[in-house]
């Protein structure tokens, strides 16, 4: 497996051609991994006719819609007592989560993928670390989508605060004291961009000062579509109010967890070197060139535990050249698919939709 | 008190754990108190008992005993004697 070559490489530094290269055998045989440990993996395989010859290109490797994940279980692990973790992606009722086993090796390998993207925007210390979320959020069984994130983060800062109550109050006291004893400093600020947006910025007293923070966030995005905040408006309004500059979103799926897509300076979404994306008709599911919407596939080396190392989401895309680099392509989500399911972190608080 | 003794005092009353043999025995993620949340407590005790800030790589490194006390000699705290 390349994995361990890939993941060294800084990530936007590997050029387009050999990082497809990498990627396609990586996926491969990862296909052929998962076809020989998952039984329902297999049988999809067997049923769409996959056959190893024939997939000479990135675009050729087999991929599966998210929701099979709801309706099955599967998972590549042969013994059950390996299974450290099941993710689920949503608890909305009424509706199936998707659920993801993972063992030790691939949690290993999503903290790593983590680990390599984030280190961009936040460098090689770990900082102090404020949570726009609340301490509940985390203490969830099975561990949802949301706490998932949440922990994900959790270990790229240290002396950790949530700034929300359990009621998703802004925890003023909190809030205080984090900012007098860390905000001289470089600090981070994660959380789901409609949480961040609603539960602190709108809550936030005018004389806050959050010029020292980096805030990453994520999710979320329809919501904030609804509430016609566009990702400009979003970083004007922190800049205006808190004085924050440093606001990255990204992109991800609990299906594909470890696998970010950070936000450049351009606002589109870039692909972890492990990791790409291709855009595919809705009807006849033919790769898109750059510049047209459809559907967006991921691919991801890290998933070892689970057939999710190509997926197709439900969500609408275009891809992008890259402004500064070439050589790479960014993401830009525009919208979810007709018909899809509300699912995923952006229904932190599905109770809002709708 | 020995480095040994104080990061045993740790692992114990973080994971609510006794027995010493246990606990040198003990993976991370396979008992309920040492999950990925009980994982951050536990840095974060280990980290203000011996005043250290460990990189992200070493958090996610530390699946046991044996690992901690080999974090903390890569912090320069390595007088521990292991048997």
């Amino acid at each position: 497996m390349n994995l361990d070559r890939i993941l060294n490489h800084t990530a936007p530094a590997l050029p387009q051609e050999e990082k497809d290269q990498l990627l396609f055998d990586g996926l491969k045989q990862l296909t052929e991994y998962h076809k020989s440990k998952c039984p329902g993996y297999r049988n999809i395989l067997h049923a769409i006719k996959y056959a190893p010859e024939k997939c000479r290109s990135l675009e050729d490797i087999p991929f599966i819609p998210v929701n099979l994940f709801k309706r099955l279980e599967l998972h590549s692990i042969q013994e059950s007592g390996n299974i450290v973790n099941i993710l689920a992606s949503s608890s909305t009722t009424g509706q199936k989560p998707s659920q993801i086993f993972l063992d030790k090796e691939t949690s290993k390998r999503q903290s790593l993928g983590l680990t390599r993207s984030l280190k961009f925007v936040i460098g090689d210390k770990r900082l102090p670390m404020l949570i726009i979320d609340a301490p509940s959020s985390i203490r969830t069984k099975p561990l949802t989508a949301r706490g998932a994130g949440i922990l994900g983060l959790m270990r790229f800062g240290h002396s950790h605060c949530f700034a929300l109550d359990n009621d998703l109050n802004l925890d003023q006291e909190q809030l205080t004291r984090f900012l007098s004893e860390h905000s001289g400093q470089p600090f981070l600020i994660f959380g789901f961009t409609f949480m961040v947006w609603m539960y602190f910025l709108q809550k936030c007293p005018p004389e806050i000062n959050l010029e020292n923070g980096i805030l990453i966030h994520s999710g979320g995005w329809k919501k904030m579509q609804e509430q016609a905040v566009s990702p400009s408006a979003f970083k004007k309004a922190f800049l205006n109010n808190t004085k924050l500059s440093k606001c990255f979103n990204f992109y991800g799926l609990v299906e594909q967890i470890g696998s970010i897509y950070l936000e450049g300076l351009d606002g589109f979404l870039y692909p972890p070197a492990f990791s790409d994306v291709i855009i595919r008709d809705p009807f006849t599911l033919e790769p898109l060139p750059y510049g047209q919407e459809g559907l967006v596939q991921l691919l991801s080396l890290l998933p070892l535990s689970y057939p999710g190392h190509s997926i197709l989401t439900s969500d609408m895309g275009i891809l992008h050249q890259g402004t500064h680099n070439k050589n790479t392509h960014g993401l830009e989500i525009t919208r979810r698919a007709p018909k899809a399911e509300v699912r995923g972190c952006s229904d932190t608080h599905a109770s809002k939709v709708g | 008190m020995h480095t040994l003794k104080r990061l045993m005092n740790v692992f114990s009353t973080v994971l609510e754990i006794d027995d010493e043999t246990t606990i040198k025995n003990l993976e991370y993620n396979t008992i309920p108190k040492w999950d990925s949340v009980g994982h951050m407590q536990l840095i974060a005790a280990i980290e203000t008992e011996f005043d250290i800030l460990m990189e992200t790589e070493q958090i996610i490194d530390m699946n046991c005993f044996d690992m901690a006390c080999s974090i903390l000699g890569d912090h320069g705290i390595d007088n521990i004697t292991r048997k």
